[in-house]
């Protein structure tokens, strides 16, 4: 049962429609009615229907003779017009009456729609149908993309609360080590340093995951990203010179390559970093010996792909989803959602991301932005 | 290890971070006053310090008002702000209330230092309005208005110097576009962001090996640019 209450209308507006169909009904029956009484009288008092006024008639017979004319015509309109509005307005009810219906029976947290109209005939009314109905369908899609998101916001969620308590897990336990072993004065200064030195990594961890919660948020609330011309030559020279030092921590090669005539983008700069940033960090934890990050021309935009030596994508031939990739390339401990902000920042500029085997060994990991900034070739 | 006699003014109300700061720029050689809010800070600022450490969120106030107030009475201390803020669009706005460089939240005491000594090198060095400036192998000679890259002299017009100079004068400090367009064009000016885009480009046409691939004047996306040292 639908609690809300009814809007309240002025009592004009309320009665107006229906006060206006009535006059209007009355007065053309006045007109219908008239015709043949007056020619009644006319034969009934000898006189020439066409001349209003006989010469017989007193003052007082004229008065009855409209009098009875006005009534019979007024009430004869007036119960003609209340029936014809009412059986004209009885659609309007109807559709009024499946608007407020509550859904499905009133269930809590139903989202299913009121409706649809019934759009029989080709009148007015069934065009406010149509246009209702309209309407509801927009709304019907808009509700879905909203379930969509939600659902997807849930996932997130749990995935956001796995990948902060892993390396808070291991943030905590590692302090209450160094901790205790202060207590007992079994203070080791090199084994200190090192477990000190794994808690920050940790707590970097927690810091980055926030960066990439942050960007993904903004990504949602942002219509568009914003949209400056971007060199993806500069992306992949800062993206380097940003990683070389954990490269270089793992003894590996980090190095950028541009292929020639590569286009202006109209991008947001910082989120296709971070993206790009997000691909070789992953990357460096999977290569042997060295990661080459590569942008070249498409026919739209960029492309920023990510190389490396490592084993490659386990159990997989050539191409491979996304989807897969972020499975198999996530750390254990992780459910990879610095790759799931690179997908995202691809999604918003236009683009998309991909991964395959190379057949020369190791994986590529790519995504591609755009579109090209006006007046560039 | 003494490594300077600078004197810091660090405004932050957590005291956990208040205390580790100090602890940390005092062992580093600096002599420091901390200060938990807006107004004591205001009152502190009247003793004259070399940097000061601005948190934005303060407790009876906006940190970048304080900065704001620094710059409008005058006031050219250099102020490095600490934030857990750092979109592209607060950062523009600390820019344009007058700090000289932001660290985001979280961050590592190293850095913090090593961004301090940028800011007070870079600033100490903004006294010497002329002469010769290198970068790299970039140089620019501002009474012989002449610049060049090793033997190369470049063919630059006025604007294209001026925008060299004041970026050359500055290494490593990011300049908003509004900043740009007021310093070299001038406050009267009444020019785009894009008129600084494309100055940019032409002045990295002359200066850089691959202009697709500056390595002098570099983006700082979202914000500015900012002229450094070629890695």
């Amino acid at each position: 049962m639908n609690d809300a209450p009814r809007p309240r209308l002025r009592w004009w507006r309320r009665i107006g429609p229906r006060l206006c169909l009535t006059v209007i009904l009355a007065v053309v029956c006045m007109e219908i009615i008239t015709i043949p009484l007056w020619a009644w009288i006319a034969s009934v008092h000898e006189f020439d229907w066409v001349d209003p006024w006989p010469a017989s008639w007193s003052l007082a017979d004229a008065v009855i003779e409209i009098s009875v004319f006005l009534l019979v015509g007024v009430s004869v309109g007036g119960v003609l017009g209340l029936v014809a509005s009412r059986v004209v307005l009885r659609r309007v009810r109807t559709m009024a009456a499946i608007a407020e219906r509550t859904p499905s029976d009133g269930v809590a947290g139903s989202t299913e729609l009121p409706g649809p109209y019934a759009e029989d005939g080709d009148d007015e009314i069934t065009q406010l149908a149509r246009a209702l109905n309209r309407s509801r369908n927009r709304a019907g899609e808009l509700l879905e993309r909203l379930r969509e998101r939600d659902a997807l916001r849930l996932e997130w969620v749990a995935q956001v609360s796995h990948d902060l308590r892993t390396p808070l897990t291991a943030l905590t336990t590692s302090l209450e080590e160094v901790q205790s072993r202060i207590a007992r004065d079994e203070v080791d200064g090199d084994e200190l340093a090192g477990q000190l030195g794994v808690a920050i990594e940790d707590a970097e961890r927690v810091s980055s995951l926030a960066g990439d919660l942050l960007d993904v948020a903004r990504l949602e609330t942002e219509a568009q990203p914003r949209r400056e011309e971007v060199l993806p030559g500069e992306v992949v020279d800062a993206t380097v010179r940003l990683l070389a030092p954990i490269a270089r921590r793992r003894d590996l090669v980090l190095q950028g390559e541009c292929a020639p005539e590569l286009p202006t983008l109209l991008a947001d700069g910082r989120l296709v970093c971070r993206a790009l940033e997000n691909l070789v960090s992953n990357s460096l934890q999977h290569a042997r010996a060295r990661v080459t990050v590569v942008a070249s021309p498409t026919p739209t935009g960029a492309r920023f792909a990510v190389i490396d030596d490592g084993p490659g994508f386990a159990e997989v031939d050539g191409e491979v989803s996304f989807r897969t990739a972020l499975e198999l390339r996530s750390r254990p401990d992780s459910a990879g959602i610095g790759l799931l902000v690179t997908q995202r920042v691809a999604g918003a500029h236009g683009g998309s991301v991909g991964a395959c085997n190379r057949s020369e060994g190791g994986a590529e990991v790519w995504f591609e932005v755009g579109p090209v900034a006006a007046g560039d070739p | 290890m003494l490594e300077s006699r600078d004197k810091l003014l660090i405004v932050e109300d957590d005291e956990g971070l208040q205390q580790r700061l100090r602890s940390t720029l005092t062992d580093l050689g600096f002599v420091v006053e901390v200060t938990d809010s807006r107004a004591a800070a205001q009152n502190a600022l009247r003793q004259g310090f070399d940097l000061v450490l601005l948190d934005l969120g303060l407790p009876d106030g906006d940190g970048l008002e304080l900065c704001s107030e620094l710059r409008a009475r005058g006031d050219a201390t250099p102020v490095v702000i600490l934030t857990a803020r750092d979109a592209p669009d607060e950062l523009v706005r600390g820019l344009d209330a007058g700090a000289d460089d932001f660290v985001a939240k979280p961050f590592r005491l190293a850095e913090l230092a090593a961004r301090i000594r940028a800011v007070l090198r870079r600033t100490k060095g903004e006294v010497v309005p002329s002469g010769r400036r290198c970068i790299g192998e970039l140089w620019l000679d501002s009474a012989e208005r002449m610049a060049g890259v090793g033997e190369r002299i470049l063919e630059l017009r006025r604007r294209e110097f001026d925008l060299l100079e004041f970026l050359i004068s500055h290494p490593g400090r990011i300049w908003t576009r509004g900043q740009l367009l007021d310093r070299v064009w001038g406050r009267d000016f009444a020019g785009e962001d894009r008129t600084v885009d494309l100055h940019v480009a032409r002045v990295r046409a002359h200066v850089e090996e691959d202009p697709r691939r500056p390595r002098y004047i570099q983006t700082v996306w979202g914000v500015g640019y900012r002229m450094s040292e070629p890695s």
